[in-house]
């Protein structure tokens, strides 16, 4: 493992993307990782990714895999009415925290097949398409998400496809496309 | 609330953040998540000292 001190999250998310690679888990990341790449950089504690919704088998096999590499982890379910479906928290012995979070409600699947593939200390990984962050950060609504996005307009708008954008968004309902297009205006 | 020194700092912020290729706001967010742990541990460390200075200092 990477992480030899608090801080140092981004770190474990790579461990753990590795693993994740290991059990061809299709994955993204996104939060302020995602954020930070598109956009302003802010701090974060934890670093989150999503994952592809998982068989009950395949996520003990994975919680297993994780605890064995010294872990703490928990596998949490949301509500029926909870817009995700499932969370896998995971720590280090310095509380350094990643979150893999399963089935968000109106994410499609294909966002994983449009996740970008970046190098991060020499290991490759995928983070959620810009589009697609954008679409989440506006359904996940809350200030700090509309302040991401107003920095990823700001640092990466010129690369931004407006028609993806519209469409994906609009995955999420009505209420969303209504947002992005408030903030698109100002 | 606006204002026009926070308005010129962001604007600041946004400038440094395009000036960084994406990989550079990664080892950005990286190194800016140990420095703010760093400062929270020192920042514990100094309240434990004084709080056990203060402890000392009363049972005189």
């Amino acid at each position: 493992m990477r992480t030899t001190a608090p801080g140092q999250s981004a770190l474990l998310l790579v461990d753990i993307i590795e693993i994740l690679d290991q059990k061809k888990i299709p994955y993204a990341i996104i939060g302020a990782f995602a954020a930070s790449f598109y956009g302003v950089v802010r701090a974060s504690v934890d670093a989150d990714a999503v994952v592809s919704l998982l068989t009950r088998q395949d996520s003990m096999d994975l919680c297993e895999d994780l605890k064995a590499n010294g872990l703490k982890v928990e596998d949490r379910r949301g509500d029926v009415d909870d817009p995700i479906a499932r969370v896998i928290n995971i720590k280090d012995r310095f509380s350094n925290r990643v979150d893999l979070l399963m089935g968000i409600r109106g994410m499609q699947q294909e966002a994983f097949s449009r996740a970008k593939k970046v190098n991060f200390l020499e290991v490759p990984i995928k983070i959620v398409s810009l589009e697609d962050f954008i679409a989440m950060k506006i359904f996940a609504g809350n200030p700090i998400d509309i302040s991401d996005v107003k920095g990823v307009l700001e640092v990466s708008g010129a690369k931004i496809n407006m028609k993806i954008l519209e469409r994906l968004t609009a995955a999420y309902g009505a209420d969303c496309l209504k947002k992005l297009k408030v903030i698109l205006r100002k | 609330m606006k204002s026009k020194i926070l308005a010129e700092d962001r604007k600041d912020l946004v400038k440094l953040s395009r000036s960084l290729s994406p990989q550079q706001r990664l080892l950005a967010f990286l190194n800016h998540n140990q420095l703010l742990a760093q400062l929270s541990k020192a920042k514990r460390t100094n309240h434990a000292n004084n709080s056990s200075r203060t402890i000392r200092a009363s049972s005189r």
